[in-house]
C-alpha cells in the first residue's frame, strides 16, 4: 500500500450509507469539514479497515506514518461536532474493502462457498471485491497481532468509543449466510486437526458438514474472543450485518446491471425479524434512490443497534421513540447451523409472516438475555434441540414469572422430558390436554402465565395447510392485538410502536404502520379498523391515496410509492 | 457479452439426501442478468417431461456431461440465442483467482467455456434472427 495522501474521492466514497464513514478514502484534514457537511445523525458508524493499518512484518500504523490512520484525531473530530463514534470490526471478509479487508499480502488462498465458488461481490463503485479464507493460519495469526495492537492503542490513546465485532453476510432464500463460511483449502489442515482431537473417523457426507460447520463455529468464536479480549473496555457485542446486493446471485445480476430493489426492499425487513442489520454500503447512490432509501431512513438503526446490547425497551425514554414491533421471540439452538431455520420445518415461520409480517425476533439459544425481565406482551417459542437442565428450568422460570412460553418437545433429553413432567406434577399446574392435529398440553399461571407444549415431530406427513391452521389457532389463544392487512402482495410492511405520550392520554401505545412499493405496479392495500384501534394520522405520503369507508381504510400505493399510518391502541 | 448468448456455470455435486453425485448449473446468465426460470423450467420439462429442481444455484439434475450440453442446446433453440458457453466450476474459479476486469467480465468469462452453437439459428437469415429474438 503507498504512503501518499490519498485522494479525495466524491462523496459517496466516504459515506455509503446508514452513517457509515470510510475515514480511509479522504484526507484526515478534510474529516471535520466532511462531516459537519453531511451528517445529521447522533452517531457515526467507523468500520475499521485492518488492510489500511497494516505494514509489512505485522506492524501497525495508528497515525506514525500515515494521518489517515490516526484513530485518536478520528474520535476527537467526531466528538467535537457532538457526535458518538461506533467502532465496527469485521470477522473474517468485508465486502465493501478489496480482498474482504485482508492484507494484500495476507490474501493467498482464496475462499469458497457453499456453491464450490470463489466468493466476490461488487461494491458501490463498481470494483470487484474478492474473498478469501479467514482459516489459513497466517491470517488469524496476523488479526490476532492486530487486534491486540489495537487494544493497546486504544488504551494509551484513551479511547472509550464502543466496538461492535461485526459478521457480514448476505441472504439466500431469507436465510443468512456469513462470508466467514469457507470451504476451500484453506480450512483443511485446521478441520483435519480438528477431526484428530474429536476422534471423528468415517464420516458421511451430512456429518462431516455438520462438523466442518461446527469447526467454522469454534475459529469465529475464536476471533470474536480475541476482540473481547484486548478490547475489554470498549466491546459492545457481535452483529450480524446483511450487505444487499451482496448475494452471490446478486453479483451476476449486478454484474450486468441488473439490480434488483425489489429483493433487496424485502431482505431489508426480513433482516430485522432476524436481528440483523441491514446495509446498503454496496449499492450506489442511483439505486438506493426512492423507496428503498425511504425505508432504511425509516428503520432507525442505531436505535435498532442499542437494542441489540440489550438495553430495556421498555425503558421510559426507549418507549418514547419507536422501536420495531416484536410479538414473538423465535429461539434456536445453533443458528448457524440449522437452515433453513426449525421454526420454519415446523411451519410456525411461514403463518407469523403472513399474518404479523416482520413482528418476530430469532435469537440462538446461547445469546438469549434469560436474566431479562420478562415482557408479559411477548411469547417465547423453543424447542427440545440441545436444551440443558439450566435452559429448561429458566424457560419454566419465564411461565413461572407470568411470561408466555410455546415449547417443543422434540429431540428434548429423555431425562429433561422427565423433569418437565415432575415439574408439572409438584407444581400443582392445571393442565389441559387437547388434540388438535396433534397432541397439546395447555398450562396456566394466574391471569398471564402460559405454556404450551407439543411435540413437532408429530406435524411428520400433516398437510401444510393443517399445520397452518394449527398454528393460527395456537396464536389465536393468546389475545395479541394487532390489524389484519389484506392484499400486501409486493408491498414491503414494517410495524413500529411507542407509548403513548403525555397528550396522547386515551391511548396505551401508538403502532406506526410503514407501506412501501418497491415494484412496478400500482398496488392495492386494505385495513380493517377493528376494536382498539384507532386511526391518528397518515403521514409520509408519496405517491398514494387513502380513503376510508365502513371502518375500513383502503390505500393505493403507485410503484415507488410509501406511507406511514399511526394508530393508537387502547384497551 | 452479446445478448444472443448464453454462459451456464455447472456443477458435479450430490444435493442434500442425495446418494450420488449428478450435475447441476449453478448459474444460467445471459447479458441482461439470469436467464429467466420459466424458459428453463420448460426446456427442462422438453427434455426429461418432468420439472426440474429450481433451486437457488442448483438447477438440474442431469445425469452425464451429455445431457449437459443437450439441455444448453435446448435452451439456445428456446432462447433463439446464437452461442451457449459452458463453464465448470472449476474453470470459474481459475478465471476469478486472476482479477477480472469488471467492464468486460462477462465476456472474458464468456470466452473461457465450452462453446455450443445454435446451428439452427445460424442457418437463418438476418431477417429471421432478429424477428425470432426474444431479448
Amino acid at each position: 500500500m503507498g504512503l501518499e495522501t490519498p485522494i479525495i474521492q466524491n462523496e459517496d466514497s466516504i459515506f455509503p450509507g446508514e452513517n457509515w464513514f470510510f475515514y480511509w478514502k479522504t484526507s484526515a484534514s478534510l474529516w471535520g469539514p466532511k462531516l459537519r457537511e453531511r451528517f445529521i445523525g447522533e452517531s457515526i458508524i467507523v468500520p475499521l479497515n485492518w488492510a489500511f493499518h497494516y505494514a509489512a512484518g505485522d506492524t501497525v500504523d495508528f497515525g506514525k506514518v500515515r494521518p489517515e490512520t490516526d484513530l485518536k484525531r478520528l474520535v476527537t473530530v467526531i466528538e467535537s461536532l457532538g457526535k458518538k463514534v461506533i467502532f465496527y470490526l469485521p470477522i473474517g471478509a468485508a465486502p465493501y474493502l478489496p480482498n474482504g479487508g485482508f492484507p494484500t499480502a495476507l490474501a493467498s488462498i482464496h475462499a469458497i462457498n457453499k456453491e464450490n465458488m470463489i466468493p466476490a461481490v461488487m461494491d458501490f463503485e463498481g470494483q470487484l471485491n474478492k474473498f478469501f479464507s479467514p482459516f489459513d493460519p497466517r491470517v488469524y495469526q496476523s488479526f490476532g497481532k492486530f487486534i491486540y495492537h489495537l487494544g493497546e492503542y486504544f488504551k494509551n490513546a484513551e479511547i472509550h468509543a464502543p466496538v461492535w465485532a461485526i459478521n457480514c453476510g448476505h441472504f439466500d432464500e431469507s436465510q443468512f449466510f456469513s462470508y466467514f463460511e469457507d470451504f476451500s483449502k484453506g480450512l483443511a489442515p485446521g478441520f483435519a486437526q480438528y477431526l484428530e482431537v474429536s476422534g471423528e473417523k468415517n464420516l458421511d457426507p451430512v456429518k462431516e458438514s455438520i462438523l466442518k460447520k461446527k469447526f467454522q463455529n469454534i475459529i469465529f468464536n475464536t476471533y470474536r474472543d480475541a476482540i473481547k479480549k484486548y478490547l475489554p473496555n470498549n466491546w459492545e457485542g457481535l452483529v450480524k450485518i446483511v450487505f444487499l446486493g451482496g448475494a452471490p446471485k446478486d453479483f451476476f445480476q449486478r454484474i450486468s446491471m441488473q439490480d434488483k430493489v425489489s429483493t433487496y426492499s424485502q431482505t431489508v425487513l426480513n433482516a430485522l425479524g432476524k436481528g440483523i442489520l441491514p446495509s446498503s454500503c454496496l449499492l450506489s447512490e442511483k439505486i438506493k434512490r426512492g423507496v428503498l432509501s425511504r425505508q432504511l431512513a425509516d428503520l432507525n438503526l442505531p436505535a435498532f443497534l442499542e437494542g441489540m446490547k440489550g438495553d430495556d425497551e421498555d425503558s421510559s425514554d426507549g418507549r418514547k421513540q419507536f422501536n420495531a414491533l416484536a410479538f414473538f421471540d423465535l429461539i434456536e439452538p445453533l443458528d448457524s447451523l440449522d437452515r433453513p431455520s426449525y421454526w420454519e420445518k415446523v411451519g410456525l415461520l411461514s403463518m407469523l409472516q403472513e399474518h404479523f409480517h416482520t413482528g418476530y425476533r430469532f435469537h440462538g439459544l446461547l445469546d438469549y438475555p434469560w436474566n431479562e425481565e420478562v415482557s408479559a406482551h411477548k411469547i417465547h417459542f423453543f424447542y427440545g434441540k440441545e436444551l440443558a437442565t439450566k435452559e429448561l428450568f429458566s424457560i419454566l422460570n419465564i411461565f413461572m414469572n407470568g411470561g408466555k412460553v410455546v415449547l417443543d418437545t422434540s429431540e428434548l433429553d429423555e431425562a429433561l422430558a422427565r423433569r418437565l413432567s415432575v415439574f408439572i406434577l409438584e407444581n400443582n399446574l392445571s393442565s389441559e390436554k387437547i388434540h388438535y392435529l396433534i397432541k397439546i398440553e395447555c398450562l396456566s399461571l394466574g391471569d398471564e402465565g402460559r405454556l404450551v407444549i407439543y411435540n413437532g415431530d408429530e406435524f411428520a406427513e400433516k398437510q401444510a395447510d393443517k399445520i397452518n391452521n394449527f398454528w393460527q389457532k395456537i396464536i389465536s389463544t393468546f389475545d395479541i392485538q394487532h390489524l389484519q392487512i389484506e392484499g400486501p402482495d409486493g408491498i414491503e410492511l414494517f410495524w413500529r410502536s411507542r407509548a403513548g405520550l403525555y397528550n396522547e392520554v386515551n391511548f396505551e401505545e401508538v403502532r406506526r404502520l410503514s407501506l412501501y412499493n418497491p415494484t412496478s405496479y400500482k398496488r392495492k392495500i386494505k385495513i380493517g379498523l377493528n376494536k382498539n384501534f384507532a386511526l391518528m394520522k397518515v403521514l409520509d405520503e408519496i405517491h398514494v391515496k387513502t380513503n376510508i369507508q365502513n371502518s375500513e381504510l383502503f390505500i393505493e400505493i403507485l410503484p415507488e410509492g410509501s406511507l406511514s399510518i399511526d394508530f393508537g391502541v387502547y384497551s | 457479452m452479446d445478448k444472443n448468448q448464453i454462459i451456464g456455470i455447472y456443477d458435479h455435486m450430490a444435493l442434500e439426501n442425495q446418494e450420488n453425485a449428478k450435475y447441476y448449473f449453478r448459474y444460467l446468465l445471459t447479458s441482461l442478468g439470469e436467464v429467466d426460470k420459466e424458459f428453463v423450467r420448460e426446456a427442462y420439462d422438453d427434455m426429461y417431461l418432468k420439472a426440474p429442481c429450481l433451486l437457488t444455484s442448483a438447477i438440474g439434475p442431469f445425469d452425464d456431461g451429455e445431457a449437459v450440453r443437450r439441455f444448453a442446446y435446448l435452451l439456445c433453440e428456446k432462447l433463439s440465442v446464437n452461442k451457449f458457453s459452458l463453464i465448470s466450476v472449476k474453470k470459474y474459479n481459475e478465471f476469478m483467482e486472476h482479477i477480472p476486469p469488471v467492464e468486460n467480465y462477462l465476456s472474458e468469462l464468456f470466452a473461457i467455456g465450452e462453446i455450443i452453437e445454435n446451428q439452427q439459428i445460424n442457418k437463418l437469415g438476418i431477417f429471421s434472427n432478429i424477428f425470432s429474438s426474444k431479448f
